[in-house]
């Protein structure tokens, strides 16, 4: 019997909406770069492009990233961009011009720490419903406060990543060295 | 779910004039940091227009209590037409920026967020029977 997947989803993090003009390319190099830099193996998992309306176009991308952290212990990371109006500029910044992107979009962040992701536990009803005891009352106090926190935290990492990118006027980050 | 008890309720401040946004933003951070909340940052909105940038943040930093409540807090703060600009302060010059910041706190004590009182009608009677008459002195 196969065991069924046990997930903690991290608490939503923030929702970025972010409207201007911005190094697409740039962007979202930056941000693949940061997940790979972590020791994530990457995954574009989806892209939709719509075909381009006179305003711009619509395009959606969802990232997938996972680390193992130990081994009982999974951490998985999900992206999703929503881009609209999207269309080429031509900007002229200190003195050279610079072809750039002008649009608005959204990010979502989201974790989710898998357990027992090596299976130890699977194989019967006995197995998983040991697995369920020992994760709701053996090791949850661990799984709250140094699995799940690390990884909400680690969230806002990549959030501040995004930020300085687009140079936000709320960047900074006073948790910046938890975890 | 867990139950929100209303501790404030729209407190509203507006300003306009100078002031620095990344200044005030990380003046909020580190307070909250300071005091023992946990960062939670639902909403980050900012939008490039001719007239000036519009900021929206929503915070909703927590505070466990106890393992059975906690403290919300949650700040929306919405920022119109930020500009940039230069001022000259002790004889010295100073970004700083321009335009009108609002703010709106709301405060929350947050009973059972672990939602262990939720699995049965006769658990949620329980539940309201120790918020109003045990647990009296946190509600």
């Amino acid at each position: 019997m196969s065991k069924t997947l046990s997930f903690r989803k991290v608490r939503y993090v923030p929702i970025i909406k972010f409207g201007g003009i911005f190094n697409y390319e740039g962007f979202m190099k930056t941000l693949r770069n940061w997940i790979v830099d972590q020791g994530y193996e990457f995954h574009e998992t989806s892209v939709k492009y719509k075909v381009p309306s006179p305003i711009g176009s619509e395009v959606e991308y969802a990232w997938w990233g996972w680390r193992k952290v130990n081994s009982y212990v999974k951490f998985h990371i999900d992206v999703f961009f929503h881009f609209w109006d999207l269309h080429d500029v031509e900007v002229v910044r200190e003195g050279k011009k610079q072809k750039l992107q002008s649009g608005r979009f959204q990010i979502e962040i989201t974790g989710r720490c898998e357990l027992d992701w090596t299976n130890r536990f699977a194989g019967s009803r006995f197995m998983q419903a040991l697995a369920d005891f020992y994760d709701n009352y053996i090791v949850r106090r661990d799984i709250d406060t140094i699995y799940t926190d690390q990884l909400y935290y680690r969230l806002y990492k990549f959030q501040k990543v995004a930020k300085e990118y687009l140079d936000f006027e709320t960047k900074e980050s006073a948790y910046q060295d938890v975890w | 779910m867990p139950e929100r008890e209303v501790v404030v309720d729209k407190l509203k401040l507006t300003y306009e004039g100078l002031f620095s946004v990344r200044e005030l933003y990380n003046l909020i951070d580190e307070w909250f940091r300071w005091k023992g909340y946990d960062k939670r940052e639902n909403k980050n909105i900012e939008i490039v227009k001719p007239e000036g940038k519009f900021i929206e943040i929503e915070l909703e930093p927590w505070k466990k209590v106890t393992d059975y409540a906690k403290n919300v807090i949650k700040i929306r703060i919405q920022m119109f037409d930020i500009k940039e600009v230069e001022v000259e302060k002790d004889h010295t010059k100073i970004k700083l920026n321009q335009g009108k910041v609002h703010f709106v706190f709301d405060g929350f004590l947050e009973t059972d967020y672990e939602s262990r009182w939720e699995g049965q009608p006769i658990f949620y009677f329980l539940r309201t029977i120790f918020d109003k008459y045990f647990y009296k002195p946190f509600t």
